[in-house]
């Protein structure tokens, strides 16, 4: 989406993906769509393979813990996690850049990557839950309980 | 006569049945007529949009020609862009030429409009380039009007500045920088980027310039791969 950029950064859509779900559906199905997005997103990175992976079912048991019946409707805790599913997925990837050698410089990552990134996901980030809410009505199995 | 008025009457009921069956038959042609051409609006309108995809694929290709054509003592690989890094840190593209295309690690990349990066690494059909605007990134250049040196290095984010230009250099506004050619990596005379903001502190030891890269990475389809250059040979 080049139309739609924060100081060149864009959205992390794959990673918005991950965090809604796993608001939605838990810190189970959060792990393997984490890992799931984030192999696709190792087959086109210039990275180490893995590093998305790795950062994105993180991401994914974290956010996870906040799934809840009650929060299903609101925006307030996506939106809240963003900032920190964000900062928490670029840190593991310079974490696992720095392991191979490859980081750029800490005060480089965070002004130029990490905080645009940050900005990009919060705005893009209603857009994207209501989407997966529908989704997650569309497709959640229907529970009897006496 | 008696029988005039008659004859009359039948003969205009004739008319008009004929008309009104007329009628009907045209309307029965024309719907087939007109579905025939909206068929046909259909097929001409598909084969305009891929005659327009030819004709762009073919404007980029004339522009790589001639690049080519203009510095014959290279030896090329043309390669379509097939992926990018998604993410908002590293700046790489996948391409589709990999060792079986003659491409190794260290190799440069460009387009007619200028230096695209440098081959990081390669697979049998494909190669990661790594892009001047990735962090890592880090090109020797010269300023082509006062001929300073210094390093284009890449900012997340798709951006790049130079950097290391020695206090008391020149560096104006609009000026283009070029790769120097130092260390052999890449051949000299490569277009990098346009200056568009000098910072120059008095306390700092390089000044420093913001650039506008003249290639446009959202944009690449197509580049070039030099598999081999004399490094001594200045492109201009």
């Amino acid at each position: 989406m080049p139309l739609l950029t924060v100081g060149g950064a864009k959205p992390d859509l794959v990673l918005l993906i991950v965090i809604s779900w796993s608001l939605l559906r838990g810190t189970g199905e959060g792990v393997v769509w984490g890992f799931i997005g984030g192999l696709c997103v190792d087959l086109l990175s210039g990275g180490p393979f893995g590093a998305s992976s790795v950062g994105m079912m993180t991401v994914g048991l974290l956010s996870g813990q906040g799934a809840t019946n009650l929060f299903k409707g609101n925006l307030a805790l996506p939106v809240l996690l963003v900032p920190l599913g964000t900062a928490l997925y670029y840190a593991l990837i310079v974490v696992v850049l720095a392991l191979t050698g490859r980081a750029p410089a800490l005060d480089i990552s965070v002004t130029q990557a990490i905080l645009p990134a940050a900005v990009i996901n919060l705005i893009a980030m209603p857009v994207v839950y209501m989407f997966m809410r529908w989704l997650d009505r569309k497709t959640e199995r229907q529970q009897i309980s006496w | 006569m008696a029988v005039s008025p008659v004859q009359y009457a039948f003969s205009y009921i004739g008319v008009q049945v004929r008309g009104a069956s007329q009628t009907v038959y045209d309307f029965t042609e024309l719907r087939r007529r007109n579905r025939q051409l909206e068929d046909l609006v259909d097929k001409l309108m598909i084969e305009n949009v891929r005659l327009k995809e030819i004709e762009s694929e073919n404007r980029n290709l004339l522009a790589l020609l001639n690049f080519v054509e203009a510095h014959p003592s290279y030896e090329y690989s043309a390669s379509r862009v097939i992926g990018r890094d998604p993410g908002n840190l590293l700046g790489y593209i996948l391409i589709d030429a990999g060792r079986r295309s003659g491409v190794a690690p260290g190799m440069t990349v460009v387009t007619e409009r200028g230096l695209v990066g440098q081959i990081s690494d390669v697979g049998e059909t494909s190669s990661k380039v790594l892009l001047v605007t990735d962090p890592l990134s880090a090109v020797n250049a010269v300023l082509q009007t006062s001929r300073a040196t210094g390093m284009v290095k890449g900012k997340a984010g798709g951006q790049i500045f130079l950097d290391e230009v020695p206090q008391g250099a020149t560096i104006e506004l609009g000026d283009i920088v070029l790769t120097s050619g130092l260390g052999g990596t890449f051949p000299r005379g490569l277009v990098i980027g346009q200056v568009t903001e000098v910072s120059a502190q008095d306390v700092e030891m390089f000044q420093t310039a913001t650039l506008h890269a003249t290639v446009d990475f959202n944009k690449l389809e197509v580049v070039l791969v030099i598999i081999s250059f004399d490094s001594d040979l200045f492109v201009d």
